[in-house]
């Protein structure tokens, strides 16, 4: 891995919540558990913990992970890389109707605190009634769920549905709306502004992590929205799962114009067009054209209103490195 | 793994196992059963479809990569001529 390390900006200790071992540090930067320790050591904020060892912010460790390695295989860059590899597909494909079972399942450790009784987990459902989405009429569901079986039954709060989603093309109209979403991605494009993990401190801090010249998904689409809104236009930020592989969290920014809400999703359109290095994605201009009103047909809103965190435990956002598992079943449309 | 629940070929099984962090965990899961659901985490179900593109020496598709979400629908992926 390059010793560098000035292309991303550290977790401010203000914000930070240094609660990741070196174990976890490992698997997300795919080295053993000493190499990753010293790199770690080396070029994060840390505290010491007596019985742990060092500890870390996630976010900070998950950024170590997609600036230095150069080779694109930690498992955050893999992420993006596999959860976007449908930009390269045709263009009718981000579109069509297509049908996903999706299962949400808490992650044992979470799960076994919540029924014992000494955590409230929680998880936000899924948006029913979003644009484009559609629950799958039960024989359809049915049929879905037999041929994808589960070894065990899905516990609540976790969850599981059946639905269809079918996207839209269109575009943003509203020169205001264009030309402060232009002005975002031109701010991540031209590193202004780096586009990185980002913890949950911080994205509740929206304005402040821009500022600081961080964003996500999650702080872009809430900015984004802030914006069109003091512009006087409608908009909302939302957070969902990015189906494929796997599910994935995210968020993007939606703005009401003709009667209807069009997605315009800044990470999306920076990693097409502005992303750097191993986080640049292969994709053609109609996609990054795209990204701005069009919705694609593997976006699965929850309810949660402003891009607010999907998972909470005791109130709180989750903890991210015991993610709820998220799997994402294809499955042919009628 | 009893041989129960397999019938894909060992060189599939034994290619995602090398990617878990618990390996023990696929002798679990029969063939058609959701991974994810099952325990796998994404961070798992990443290194495996990178191993896969590693094995068959190309990318894989949107198509493929969204269907690979059992150990059978793994092997699909990666064609039916690996032997058992």
């Amino acid at each position: 891995m390059s010793a560098t390390t000035s292309t991303f900006i550290r977790v401010p200790a203000s914000y930070a919540r240094y609660d990741v071992d070196t174990t976890v540090t490992a698997g997300l930067l795919g080295l053993p558990d000493g190499e990753a320790g010293e790199l770690a050591t080396t070029h994060l904020p840390y505290v010491r913990d007596p019985g742990r060892g060092p500890l870390f912010d996630h976010a900070d460790v998950v950024n170590l992970a997609l600036f230095h390695s150069n080779t694109g295989c930690t498992v955050p860059d893999l992420a993006l890389r596999f959860l976007l590899r449908f930009a390269t597909a045709p263009q009718s494909t981000w579109y069509e109707p297509r049908w996903w079972l999706v299962r949400v399942c808490p992650p044992p450790a979470l799960l076994d605190r919540a029924r014992d009784g000494s955590a409230q987990l929680s998880i936000e459902p899924a948006d029913l009634a979003a644009p484009g989405v559609v629950p799958l009429d039960a024989p359809d569901a049915a049929a879905l769920r037999q041929a994808r079986p589960t070894a065990k039954a899905i516990l609540p709060p976790g969850y599981e549905v059946a639905v269809r989603i079918t996207g839209a093309e269109a575009t943003v109209h509203d020169g205001r709306a264009r030309g402060l979403y232009q002005e975002m991605v031109d701010a991540l494009a031209g590193g202004a502004v780096t586009y990185q993990s980002v913890n949950e401190g911080l994205r509740a801090r929206h304005r402040e992590a821009w500022q600081l010249g961080m964003a996500d998904c999650v702080v872009a689409s809430r900015l984004l929205a802030d914006r069109l809104r003091d512009a006087g236009l409608t908009a909302r930020a939302r957070r969902g799962y990015l189906l494929g592989l796997v599910g994935s969290d995210h968020a993007w920014c939606e703005l009401y114009e003709d009667d209807h809400w069009k997605p315009m999703d800044l990470a999306f359109a920076f990693l097409a067009s502005g992303g750097s290095g191993t986080r640049r994605i292969n994709a053609t201009p109609e996609f990054v054209a795209a990204c701005c009103g069009s919705r694609f047909n593997r976006l699965l809103p929850g309810q949660a209103p402003d891009a607010l965190p999907l998972v909470h435990l005791d109130g709180e956002p989750a903890p991210p490195w015991l993610p709820v598992a998220v799997s994402a079943h294809p499955g042919e449309a009628r | 793994m009893t041989s129960e629940i397999s019938t894909v070929s060992a060189t599939v099984r034994a290619l995602i196992q090398r990617n878990l962090d618990t390996p023990a965990l696929l002798d679990l899961i029969a063939d058609d059963v959701d991974l994810v659901a099952a325990g796998v985490n994404s961070g798992e179900m990443i290194r495996v479809a990178l191993a896969c593109e590693n094995y068959l020496g190309r990318q894989l598709s949107d198509t493929e990569l969204s269907r690979m979400t059992s150990v059978r629908e793994i092997a699909t992926v990666l064609g039916t001529d690996l032997g058992a």
